[in-house]
């Protein structure tokens, strides 16, 4: 502080209390707020849960801040829900979002790739040709699959056996293929091993699927291959399965559930033990993050990005903040929520770290919903507080068990709400 | 009129149209904390459908309700597993970013 003139402190509080206060537009007029200077240039790779709201929230804590957020795709489609759209309880147009609303609030949507970073120089090249600077980058690339690990299973094999757990055309693809398949054809969800991308996600797929097979294929069965022998909201789902479904078969990690290899061309999931033949085939590939982390440096040997908890700063390039799946999080879960809450303590500590200001420490909170029938949800939420060594849970937990279904559907109807609310605070 | 008189002026008047716990500045955002909320009830409180909008309420009402969950006076499915991760003071300065 003492290295700043009272004019500059006096500047730094203004741009500070402006920022937070959202009371920018009234005074521009006096042109002192341009002379006071443009906090900063804030570019946002990836226009998902986190990184689409990281630039909806950096703007709105400080619009004088120019933001840019680029993203390939015109549309988003989100990962939550597309199990409904799996299920066929919902159409994919209900969860494809454009980004007019980021637009009209103030940040650049730039519909583009990037093709390399250089965190010395501060800028970045898109695939477009386009060179970009920037004070401060937030990204927030998602994740991408490790083929490698999978003999049999590439890019050209997921039209034969979709992984789906990037939406849009995945998702399409398998609806297609189980409203195609004949009643009585066995549909395979293989399931990966901790971390992955919606760890709820698979289970609430077998749920949704199993209730479109009850309904329009009674005598077909759905066989869960997993590499693990524990699962989030455990006790829940089985307690779901229990009441509404006979048709879910769930082989653990510990009974030889792991698929090790994949038969794309024959549908066949091949574990340690068995060769299981499906109609539909559903590959959970296990996860790392998106592609452009891993070109820019951001990823240390897990395949995931080291961050500080506080800002979300990458610990290994200054200047590039990490949020969403690609981070590495301790304590909290790669979720949609989480991403989105991710990127608002992201948003927060790059107003203050581009106006001299240190950040506060920030609380993070996160619900994630699971739907085991369209009136039947469960669900888990948490309040954390970051330290140095992670996020540590305030509170949170699991819906009880052995509710009744006033209380499950009233969780359901709280899921569309849920989904509903957080759309429009990301993309509305 | 100098540059920083101006922007001292400014800044008082921003001061005052700023909530107090952004002033407050230390040991949590509020408005970061209360920013979370949207989720689930919807950007400024206004939701969308299906789960309770906050607009219409006052601080004092939300800040009620959230003491009452975190007791468990309050059913609830959700919202008593989230009060309980705050303390008063945060609730306090939540109900006083989403209430009117």
């Amino acid at each position: 502080m003492s290295k700043h003139s009272a004019t500059e402190n006096s500047r730094r509080e203004f741009l500070q209390l402006v920022g937070a206060a959202g009371v920018v537009s009234a005074l521009t007029l006096t042109g002192r707020v341009s002379l006071a200077g443009s906090s900063g240039r804030v570019v946002v790779v990836g226009g998902g849960f986190g990184g689409a709201t990281a630039a909806r929230y950096v703007k709105k804590f400080d619009p004088s801040i120019d933001v840019t957020l680029i993203e390939p795709n015109i549309k988003y489609v989100t990962c939550p829900f597309s199990n409904a759209v799996l299920g066929g309880i919902r159409e994919i147009t209900t969860i494809t979002h454009a980004y007019k609303g980021l637009s009209k609030a103030g940040v650049k949507v730039l519909h583009d790739s990037v093709s390399a970073v250089d965190p010395v120089k501060k800028t970045l090249v898109t695939k477009g040709g386009d060179s970009i600077a920037y004070d401060r980058l937030i990204m927030s690339p998602g994740i991408d699959f490790r083929f490698e690990d999978v003999p049999g299973y590439d890019e050209a094999a997921t039209q034969m056996v979709p992984h789906a757990w990037k939406a849009g055309q995945q998702t399409v693809n398998l609806r297609r293929q189980l409203m195609a398949m004949d009643d009585g054809g066995l549909v395979i969800i293989a399931s990966p091993g901790n971390p992955f991308r919606c760890p709820p996600g698979p289970y609430e797929r077998a749920s949704l699927i199993a209730n479109y097979l009850k309904y329009n294929k009674p005598r077909s069965k759905l066989l869960l291959l997993d590499a693990k022998s524990k699962f989030s909201k455990m006790p829940l789902f089985l307690e779901g399965w229990a009441i509404h479904y006979k048709n879910i078969e769930w082989i653990a990690g510990d009974k030889g559930g792991q698929v090790i290899e994949v038969d794309a061309k024959n549908r066949v999931a091949i574990t340690d033990f068995d060769k299981h033949k499906a109609a539909v085939f559903n590959f959970i590939p296990p996860q790392k993050a998106g592609a452009i982390a891993h070109s820019a440096g951001l990823t240390n040997k897990s395949g995931w990005c080291p961050v500080d908890f506080s800002t979300f700063e990458s610990t290994i390039h200054k200047g590039i903040h990490v949020i969403g799946d690609a981070a590495i999080v301790t304590g909290m879960p790669k979720s949609g929520n989480a991403a989105n809450s991710e990127a608002k303590a992201c948003a927060a500590a790059v107003v203050a770290l581009l106006k001299g200001d240190k950040p506060t420490t920030p609380m993070t909170s996160n619900t994630c919903y699971s739907l085991i029938t369209p009136e039947h949800a469960i669900s888990v939420t948490a309040v954390w507080t970051a330290s140095p060594d992670g996020y540590k849970k305030n509170s949170g937990g699991v819906s009880p068990m052995g509710r009744d279904a006033t209380f499950r559907r009233l969780e359901a109807t709280y899921a569309r709400g849920w989904y509903a609310n957080i759309s429009r605070d990301i993309w509305g | 009129m100098t540059n920083n008189r101006l922007v001292t002026l400014a800044a008082a008047a921003a001061f005052l149209a700023c909530p107090a716990a952004v002033r407050a500045g230390g040991q949590f955002n509020a408005v970061l904390i209360a920013s979370n909320c949207a989720v689930c009830h919807g950007p400024g409180g206004k939701s969308a459908g299906f789960t309770p909008g906050l607009d219409k309420l006052t601080k004092e009402a939300i800040a009620d309700k959230l003491r009452k969950f975190r007791s468990g006076e309050k059913p609830s499915t959700i919202m008593h597993r989230f009060a309980k991760g705050f303390s008063d003071a945060q609730i306090d300065a939540i109900a006083a970013q989403l209430g009117k």
